[in-house]
């Protein structure tokens, strides 16, 4: 780098370092300190509780050397793929952030910096970003474990258990490390190969996509680090990224817990021992290889995240992104005059939802979370469900559906309080002629459409292959009724207009959740249940409750009181007490 | 067609009143210029006329009734076009006229006519498919008058409406102001544009740090002020340090250690 530039370079470094606090990861009228505050703190007391929670177990307990050397390959798993994941996801929830976007190029072409330095800094941004997730990440855990683990294994030196908490340190940052560049390098080769036209189209659906698949996988991953040491690294466990990084842990320490010298057992114990060592002793020559593999993978995706890069930079020598995108008229722009002839607020409405759904950053990012949930729920339901074909159909099967759409339908409940763009919303508020239910039927509808049906649709054929097509298709039509008797449910307090107030949170949420969560799993339950009634004939009362109590819904809906001046701009309770607004 | 009033308009925030016992009134037919430097309270008057901004004391009326009593009836009758046109970045120019109709409740047939027409009146129809987003601020500002004129509204309030129009763009809108006046609508124009005010208003309020300090014809005022131009009234009424020496101070600033 010429002299000259290397000002410019740190400036802008630390710049790009600040958009990512105070525009991307954190809302952009947020206060930094306060935020910073927030997910610091969140960060570290999320690593504390999950290290003294998984590791707690080993202060309390003396273990064999060979039962500690199998036994810890699992915590080994979980922190390794922890790391990874949870990198991941911060790179994904960053996704337009990790190159220079529209808002950077506008802001500093003008600016006499060479385009090569604004790419560097953006990177060495990036870069810095990355380490310090995964640092934070990692700090904790590579301390307590192996502290902790030492109670349990009072024949290690510390000279091993500092050897122990660095390999951990490095291992844990290295698997981060991956998980970031992975996303990235998605990222970068997806922009490389569809162009920059095409990659603002797809984009946001491949970020979506990513934020599902990782989410999912950190929901999935305690149920699927149980017991690593002992089921074998074999199958498709063998093959995750998070084994290989596991490999490298073990040959970094050769394996010293399994060797280390035995003291005076009992018969039991020494039975125990002798079975946990020759364990130990059946997967040690398999970790060369996954050393050799997590070193494939790490140095593979850091030389396709170079490569890619280095094309885009090339096809585009200029940082100025690709103008305006044509997105053509909306093919589904005939279904509201079908759906509302008579309601020109609720055609609103339901476009207005659609489009938020779909395309808005806020909405789209929390409803990927829920699906995220979602889908774990739904992994853990249909774990132990026997998907043969033609195997019966069980309540446990048809519980997927209902907790798929149900735990989107929670998550459209709350963004309907959250503003699209809270300074846009005079626009509604000088065009509002007090349809409230009407434009809340209308983006019920878009809710409806665009997240419960494909929710049914996705699920559709594992049951469609466990029990049949003409069963699946009954069960998804008795879907779109359940998600219909959600909706009403969900809608039924709703007082504002959908995306368009300022938001107030709610202040007793946290000590309802888990009320609310359980309730949740408890009624997707009774759901499967009664589905499962009518769908094998033996309940025809069963459609009957179910559409009275759809009915009654709506009718509460209708006959129920609304607010009758909506204040588009109410002010939480806190700053009207604390007189800062006026 | 009613007159729109504003009897001792007052707003504070936070303690310190931004507008001071304004009194206006707007009549069908008529433009009315509302002028004033920077941080003068013009945005604030103008989003309380358009009943967007509860006022701290004092009322607006519009056909002798305080819009309190029914904002929503009130604003059937309004079209509002900010200084800052903050829309939906996600929807498309199209999507947002059909929206803002939609909400008004505009027949489809006419409303769709009524967008098209826009539309390819202010050349954006190879835009209308686009994300607003992707827009420039006077891409924006066309659909904020477009979504402004689309019911056909009584009463305009225009704050500051030529910001980041082109040249052709700023010439039409000045006579579809006049023209929207000839056709009996009540036209607030608020700008620090005198020239503009100048050619397109019958009548001028000047505000400073506030408070109404002229409302009067800008033939009178002239009149009034011994000056050949408003430019020279509004130098009089509100400019109180010599801009030309503040231009030189301005410009040594900016060469010194050059």
């Amino acid at each position: 780098m010429r002299k000259a530039d290397r000002g410019p370079y740190v400036l802008l470094t630390k710049l790009f370092l600040r958009q990512f606090l105070e525009n991307d990861l954190l809302s952009p009228d947020g206060d930094r300190s306060q935020m910073l505050a927030i997910v610091g703190g969140s960060v570290i007391s999320l690593t504390l509780f999950i290290s003294m929670f998984t590791s707690a177990g080993y202060a309390m307990s003396i273990m064999m050397p060979g039962e500690a050397a199998v036994l810890t390959l699992s915590d080994k798993f979980l922190y390794v793929s922890l790391a990874m994941l949870v990198t991941a996801l911060v790179a994904a929830a960053q996704w337009d952030a990790l190159a220079i976007d529209y808002r950077d190029a506008v802001i500093l072409q003008p600016l006499p910096i060479r385009p090569a330095v604004l790419r560097f800094a953006k990177l060495s941004a990036v870069a810095a970003l990355g380490a310090g997730v995964a640092i934070a990440v990692n700090i904790f855990p590579a301390i307590i474990f192996p502290w902790l683990l030492a109670f349990a294994v009072p024949q290690m030196h510390a000279w091993q258990v500092l050897q122990l908490i660095l390999t951990q340190f490095v291992i844990t940052v290295s698997a981060a490390t991956f998980g970031f560049l992975t996303v990235i390098a998605v990222r970068e080769w997806a922009s490389a190969l569809l162009g920059p036209n095409w990659f603002a189209r797809v984009s946001p659906w491949i970020q979506t996509m990513a934020i599902v698949l990782i989410g999912s996988a950190i929901l999935l991953l305690p149920m699927v680090s149980t017991r690593v040491g002992q089921r074998g690294m074999s199958g498709w466990r063998l093959d995750l990224p998070s084994t290989a990084f596991v490999g490298v842990y073990e040959s970094a320490t050769g394996g010293f817990l399994a060797d280390l010298p035995r003291r005076r057992m009992t018969k039991r114990q020494e039975d125990r021992d002798r079975a946990f060592t020759e364990i130990y002793d059946q997967r040690r020559p398999m970790f060369p290889g996954l050393t050799r593999r997590a070193e494939a993978l790490l140095g593979g995706v850091a030389l396709l995240v170079v490569v890619a890069t280095a094309l885009n930079a090339f096809r585009m020598p200029s940082i100025g992104i690709a103008a305006a995108q044509a997105r053509g008229r909306s093919k589904i722009a005939f279904l509201p005059r079908v759906i509302f002839p008579r309601s020109a607020a609720a055609r609103a409405g339901f476009d207005f939802g659609i489009a938020i759904l779909w395309r808005n950053k806020t909405h789209r990012l929390t409803l990927a979370a829920a699906a995220a949930i979602g889908f774990a729920m739904v992994l853990v339901a249909i774990s132990g469900v026997d998907l043969a074909a033609d195997a019966r159909p069980t309540a446990r099967l048809l519980s997927i559906q209902p907790l798929l759409y149900g735990c989107l339908l929670v998550a459209f409940r709350h963004v309907l309080r959250v503003p699209a763009e809270l300074r846009a919303n005079w626009g509604i508020q000088i065009a509002w002629r007090g349809k409230v239910r009407a434009f809340a039927n209308g983006v019920a509808a878009a809710a409806l459409l665009s997240i419960a049906l494909p929710a049914i649709l996705v699920v559709f054929p594992p049951i469609a292959f466990a029990a049949g097509v003409r069963f699946a298709a009954a069960h998804a039509l008795l879907g779109v009724v359940g998600a219909a008797i959600v909706l009403e449910a969900l809608m039924l307090s709703f007082d504002k207009v959908p995306f368009t107030c300022t938001y107030l949170p709610t202040d007793n949420m946290r000590a309802m959740a888990p009320i609310y969560a359980l309730a949740f799993i408890i009624g997707a339950a009774l759901f499967a249940r009664l589905e499962l009634a009518i769908l094998t004939g033996s309940s025809t009362m069963g459609v009957v409750t179910l559409l009275a109590i759809l009915i009654a819904l709506r009718i509460a809906s209708v006959l129920r009181k609304r607010v009758a001046d909506i204040d588009f701009n109410e002010t939480p309770v806190s700053l009207s007490e604390l007189g800062l607004h006026s | 067609m009613s007159d729109l009033v504003a009897r001792k308009l007052t707003k504070r925030f936070s303690g310190t009143r931004v507008v001071n016992d304004v009194n206006l009134t707007v009549r069908p037919g008529e433009v009315v210029g509302y002028l004033g430097p920077n941080g003068s309270g013009k945005t604030t008057t103008a989003r309380m006329l358009g009943g967007l901004l509860e006022p701290s004391g004092g009322v607006v009326e519009y056909d002798g009734v305080d819009i309190r009593a029914d904002v929503i009836a009130f604003h059937r009758h309004v079209g509002y076009v900010p200084e800052e046109p903050y829309l939906y970045p996600f929807l498309s120019g199209r999507e947002y006229l059909q929206l803002v109709g939609r909400l008004r409740e505009l027949p489809e047939s006419l409303l769709t006519e009524k967008i098209d027409g826009f539309l390819r009146l202010f050349n954006l129809s190879v835009a209308a498919d686009q994300s607003i987003g992707s827009y420039s601020k006077g891409m924006r500002q066309k659909i904020v008058i477009s979504a402004a004129l689309l019911h056909d509204p009584a009463v305009v309030i225009f704050d500051e409406p030529e910001t980041g129009l082109d040249v052709a763009t700023t010439l039409m809108l000045r006579h579809l102001v006049r023209t929207l006046a000839t056709r009996g609508k009540a036209i607030l124009y608020s700008s620090h544009i005198l020239e503009v005010v100048e050619r397109v208003c019958d009548r001028v309020i000047v505000l400073h740090k506030g408070n109404v300090v002229a409302d009067d014809s800008i033939a009178r005022l002239r009149a009034l002020s011994s000056s050949t131009s408003l430019e020279g009234v509004f130098s009089q009424l509100v400019i109180r340090e010599d801009p030309e020496s503040i231009a030189r101070d301005l410009a040594d600033l900016a060469a010194t250690g050059s």
